[in-house]
């Protein structure tokens, strides 16, 4: 299950925005969470650290504290203490990363992942936000990836539904359809 | 080769495109969390049903959604799934589970999905999409039992009488003969078939050794009954979830022939291993164990395959109406159409009352159980008369037969009880020795070799000699010469008598004829009557 499903990740990440909505920082909370995300994601060692049960927990809290302290709204950082205090830091990178996805549900995006053989160029990158809109009505935010093997064409994935127009996939249809005798 | 021009290939291409859908679809799909030992955990395909089919990968793997969690669904893989790995992309199909059944599958071999493993290629005739689960009809689209299904052994005809569209246990040991009493049982439709009427067969295997399902086909088509016969065959090789679902694969077929107004018949060979394998893939969904680790769902999984064997209502507009037909046969459904079970289960050590045989028994509609003791002794079929029933026979049992063999199952279980004292010494009142008398030449009636099924009409005539006592004067050990003596001069002199039998007739003409008949075979093997007394 890709981690920001894992269900204890959600409910952190549920609580937060809750506080986020009340206190009025929703903008600031998700800036600071999307920092967080990507320094795990940078920074292996700190996982480690933080999983660590031989380190102590005022510790971890301290090096957390250095590393956020200044960037961050006092509240996001209360709440990384008591997730380190509760033997769960190691969960953070998880949590942020559900933070983000429950963020955007609350606001009504989706995101759509487009996957090309070339990067896409302005046009086709309109044309292609056009045709996902027909899709779902929420707001609509891209991810592009490029994958050589694709060939040519394209793939649209929007939560679980797929688009495949890539030539990889005809292809593959084709011989099916050739060898199904 | 070298014949072929580049231009002729692009034509032949062109044909062959000529069906191709170039139209891009929106496609549900989920990613694959986790797999191993033919399970995979999938995250998404959101709006899946249970018992969808799913596509793996492109290279036709497919599996069968099982569980569907708050966050994953729990596939069971149809096929290897090696080359499967964490990420992939898993594509909902939209169908249920199903096998595409026509006319061509019979004398063929197929596996669980339907597909050809005997090598012959691919089926001609129109194939028809039937799913594998299914609901069984209901209590309106049924008729009581009412026609019967001659094994041609002549102990189950007699004493155990199975009727279409019942649903008939045979249950025992390993090396018992179960599986020849099931094989016997569709070498006796060649008859039917050539009759115009035929009775389909479907043998399942389920968890045997290949080279035993080999040997099976092998002696069906020896005996000529490949020709209206279907083997669904899911070795002991084949993924778990491939077994449990054969038998399903096996009622999906019957189902065909029984919605089309046809007659057929349908083996489970054995329903024992597929409780195993059915519990080898719920361990492994995690779902929880029972009774012998059984999941609690074990029972239902046999009743709902078992109570798809019916006998059809004969009215055609009432069939027609039947609940979940699909669609693919919905016009040709029509009504009389029977479905014939005989599920086998395997006990340890005669033990009935494990957890599987007691289930199966109390789904059935009787049970012919067979003791290996029995075997030993010489006695083949090995058949228990005692605990052995048919609750729905006997109303299908032909009215000859019935009145001819009535007193036999009683007049074994009598012989059974004094045998025993027998042995002490030959201290015995002349009733006791008469019980025992007629006893032991029934017994010795009954013994029946394998790939040798009896025309009813044949049954019909030793039966007669052995409850009615006519035999006394023959030696027990002359009885099998007396039996094959009888036949051959009641088949030469008096064919109309056969004819007759065969008609359900039996009036006192026949009678007498028949009595004759005896009376000239007797004095053939022992002499002329007066010398005897």
């Amino acid at each position: 299950m890709p981690v920001n499903q894992h269900t204890l990740n959600k409910r952190y990440a549920k609580a937060l925005l809750g506080l986020a909505i009340e206190n009025n920082i929703l903008e600031r909370s998700f800036r600071d969470m999307k920092t967080v995300y990507t320094v795990f994601a940078e920074n292996k060692t700190l996982k480690i650290l933080l999983k660590s049960p031989v380190i102590r927990v005022s510790k971890k809290q301290n090096v957390l504290r250095h590393l956020f302290e200044k960037s961050m709204h006092p509240l996001i950082l209360r709440y990384m203490m008591i997730i380190v205090k509760k033997q769960r830091g190691s969960m953070l990178d998880g949590i942020s990363a559900a933070y983000l996805t429950v963020y955007k549900q609350y606001l009504g995006i989706e995101t759509v992942k487009i996957t090309t053989a070339l990067p896409l160029n302005a046009v086709l990158r309109d044309r292609a936000m056009e045709a996902a809109r027909k899709i779902t009505p929420y707001e609509i935010e891209f991810e592009e990836r490029i994958d050589p093997e694709l060939i040519g064409g394209f793939i649209l994935n929007l939560g679980d539904k797929q688009y495949d127009a890539s030539i990889k996939n005809r292809l593959s249809r084709v011989k099916k359809h050739l060898t199904k005798q | 080769m070298s014949e072929i021009k580049p231009s002729e290939i692009s034509a032949i291409l062109r044909q062959e495109m000529a069906g191709f859908n170039v139209d891009t679809e929106l496609e549900e799909t989920g990613t694959v969390l986790q797999v191993g030992d033919g399970i995979a955990r999938i995250y998404g395909l959101t709006n899946a049903w249970s018992g969808e089919m799913v596509q793996c990968n492109d290279d036709g793997l497919t599996g069968v959604i099982l569980n569907l969690e708050e966050d994953n669904v729990g596939v069971v893989m149809l096929g290897d799934a090696r080359g499967l790995k964490e990420g992939d992309v898993v594509k909902r199909t939209g169908h249920i589970v199903s096998v595409k059944v026509g006319e061509s599958l019979l004398g063929r071999v197929v596996n669980t999905l339907g597909e050809p493993i005997d090598g012959k290629g691919g089926f001609e005739s129109p194939m028809y999409e039937m799913p594998l689960e299914r609901r069984a009809p209901g209590v309106i689209y049924r008729q009581p039992v009412n026609q019967p299904l001659q094994t041609g052994i002549k102990a189950i005809d007699a004493m155990i009488p199975i009727g279409r569209g019942q649903r008939e246990l045979i249950i025992g040991d390993r090396q018992t003969g179960k599986t020849a009493i099931a094989l016997d049982t569709i070498i006796n439709q060649r008859k039917n078939f050539e009759q115009g009427n035929p009775l389909y067969c479907i043998y399942v295997a389920i968890g045997q050794k290949g080279s035993t399902v080999a040997n099976i086909v092998n002696q069906l088509e020896r005996h000529g009954a490949m020709d209206y016969t279907v083997v669904v065959s899911a070795t002991a090789s084949d993924p778990a979830s491939m077994q449990f679902f054969a038998p399903f694969t096996g009622a999906a077929i019957g189902e065909f022939f029984r919605d089309t107004g046809r007659h057929a018949l349908v083996i489970y060979d054995d329903l024992s291993k597929q409780a195993v394998s059915y519990r080898e893939v719920s361990l492994l969904l995690r779902r929880p164990p029972g009774r012998e680790a059984y999941p609690g769902d074990i029972f239902f999984l046999h009743s709902r395959l078992l109570e798809r064997a019916a006998k059809i209502i004969s009215s055609d507009d009432i069939a027609q109406k039947m609940n979940d037909i699909p669609e693919s046969i919905q016009s040709m459904v029509k009504g009389g159409g029977s479905l014939t079970a005989l599920p086998i289960v395997e006990t340890q050590a005669g033990d009935v009352s494990a957890y599987i045989p007691t289930n199966v028994i109390s789904i059935t509609d009787g049970q012919i159980f067979l003791e290996s003791a029995l075997f030993n002794a010489g006695i083949r079929p090995a058949i228990n008369v005692g605990v052995s029933v048919s609750r729905v026979g006997g109303n299908a049992q032909m009215k000859t037969m019935k009145k001819v063999a009535g007193t036999l199952k009683i007049d074994q279980a009598q012989y059974r009880e004094l045998e025993a004292f027998s042995k002490f010494g030959s201290d015995l009142d002349a009733a006791t020795r008469q019980v025992l008398d007629k006893g032991a030449r029934n017994m010795e009636i009954l013994k029946q070799g394998q790939f040798n099924p009896v025309p009813v009409e044949e049954q019909i005539i030793i039966l007669y000699c052995g409850t009615r006592g006519l035999m006394t004067v023959i030696p027990v050990k002359r009885i099998r010469e007396f039996e094959t003596e009888l036949m051959r001069l009641v088949r030469r002199k008096y064919p109309e008598l056969l004819a007759g039998l065969r008609q359900d007739g039996f009036d006192d003409a026949m009678k007498n004829v028949l009595d004759s008949a005896i009376e000239q075979t007797i004095g053939l093997l022992v002499g002329p009557p007066s010398e005897n007394i």
